[in-house]
């Protein structure tokens, strides 16, 4: 587990019903699941075969969407690549 | 309405008119061949457009042919198909796949034949046959390109040689080329599926690739050793005997409960270079293989409920798969999986679907 894994449920863990510090921790984790679930809503539109196939693209590109979950560590060089993946997609990343 | 398939043992010059003879009045509009390099592919290209000069008309080389009930050597086997299967078709030839990307372009042709853009084409309504060079090692980038560009999906298979390893053929508008890809979209009238399948299971042991040349489809290093020592030690082996366990414990990307094979070739050095390749980072599952018999018995049985009739298949079979069923004297077994269905495929040198793949068969279905 990374560090910002840790701090992440650290802060989620002590502060269940305090928003603006769940938000914090979610602004330092979960980005890569997020970029990943709007490429494949956006690729997709709804299509569940091609929300398989956006799946697979991905992982034979080398991001395996299974692998992270809303805390996963917001890895800069993942995203970057994350980023690419979704131009060669012609998806918008807002 | 039929989907027809037919096969000849026959030389080269006489291999169309054998089919002629054996399809009667049946007239193709589209015309699917795989071929022996044991056959010349100018000659025959030749003279199937001659035999069927209003037919489009594609294929390519092999490393063994299948038709409905057999597994061949040395022939050509065909599928044939009438307007009332194939609505239409475009079939396009990519040259030079090895140096230059030309899917674009195909693709603003497949757009002018069919006078929709790519992207608005209905996926339920067409698919895509890639048929590639099996010696240019581009299969990656090619289907990554089509899978950039298009939902559509393609499926396929890398021509083969007859494992000769030298020069493989993919056939258009009767002209054979080396260095190339066919591709060619199709609506067919009554609907398409697919299958995939794999004869392997998760050993529950996992490498990960963490040092690649992914150009040259070899790893280096999984989980920081040498890739070749980090092999060995994870099947618990020699590395006097890893080699041996190529076949039998390939690695596969999995994809929710599918794996995506990728197949050991060879120990360079202290490096392994498999068929396909693996990026930096990637996570594989160690795999173990089952009986390949049973286990596309299986898929096609369920896939036959599922769909209740079928009316052709395309099956692209592993050259790797072709080896492990005469090792195992399975291939009349195999053949007879396809009994009662109109069905042809080859031995490829690597399978294409969604992406690049080995020791599978992607198989097109016909509703």
């Amino acid at each position: 587990m990374k560090l910002f894994d840790l701090a992440n449920k650290f802060i989620i863990f002590y502060n269940p019903y305090d928003t603006k510090k769940i938000n914090q921790g979610d602004s330092m984790a979960g980005q890569i699941k997020r970029l990943i679930d709007t490429i494949i809503t956006q690729r997709a539109k709804g299509n569940t075969t091609i929300m398989y196939t956006t799946k697979a693209k991905l992982t034979l590109k080398g991001v395996n969407p299974d692998l992270f979950s809303d805390t996963s560590a917001d890895d800069p060089e993942t995203i970057n690549r994350l980023k690419g993946i979704a131009a060669e997609l012609g998806v918008t990343i807002a | 309405m039929a989907i027809k398939q037919v096969y000849s043992l026959q030389e080269t010059k006489l291999v169309a008119g054998d089919f002629k003879k054996q399809l009667g009045s049946f007239s193709p509009s589209v015309v699917l061949f795989f071929a022996s390099v044991s056959h010349d592919h100018s000659l025959l290209n030749t003279e199937l457009q001659k035999a069927f000069p209003g037919a489009k008309i594609f294929g390519c080389s092999t490393a063994g042919e299948i038709v409905t009930g057999k597994m061949l050597s040395n022939a050509v086997v065909c599928m044939c198909f009438d307007k009332e299967t194939i609505a239409d078709a475009h079939i396009e030839v990519l040259e030079n796949i090895a140096s230059e990307d030309r899917v674009p372009e195909t693709f603003k042709k497949f757009e002018t034949y069919f006078k929709t853009p790519i992207k608005d084409m209905d996926v339920s309504q067409y698919v895509g046959i890639i048929l590639i060079d099996g010696m240019s090692g581009a299969e990656e980038r090619v289907m990554d390109r089509i899978g950039n560009l298009t939902d559509i999906s393609f499926i396929g298979g890398s021509a083969g040689d007859d494992l000769q390893f030298k020069k493989t053929f993919v056939s258009s508008g009767g002209k054979a080329y080396s260095g190339a890809a066919v591709l060619a979209l199709l609506k067919p009238v009554n609907g398409f599926d697919f299958l995939k399948t794999q004869s392997f299971s998760s050993t529950g042991k996992k490498l990960k690739a963490t040092d690649v040349d992914e150009t040259a489809r070899t790893v280096h290093a999984f989980d920081g050793k040498p890739a070749m020592q980090a092999y060995a030690q994870v099947l618990g082996v020699s590395l006097a005997d890893a080699g041996q366990k190529f076949m039998t414990n390939p690695v596969g990307l999995k994809v929710g409960e599918e794996f995506y094979v990728r197949s050991p070739q060879q120990p360079q050095g202290q490096s392994l270079r498999f068929y396909c390749n693996i990026k930096k980072g990637m996570e594989l599952d160690v795999l173990v293989s089952r009986d390949i018999v049973q286990d596309t018995r299986i898929a096609l049985d369920a896939k036959k409920k599922e769909l209740g009739l079928i009316r052709g298949i395309i099956d692209f079979h592993c050259i790797l798969r072709t080896l492990e069923l005469r090792q195992k004297n399975q291939c009349d077994a195999y053949g007879k999986l396809f009994e009662g269905i109109p069905a042809i495929g080859f031995s490829t040198y690597g399978e294409e679907f969604i992406g690049h793949i080995n020791q599978t068969s992607t198989m097109l279905i016909f509703k």
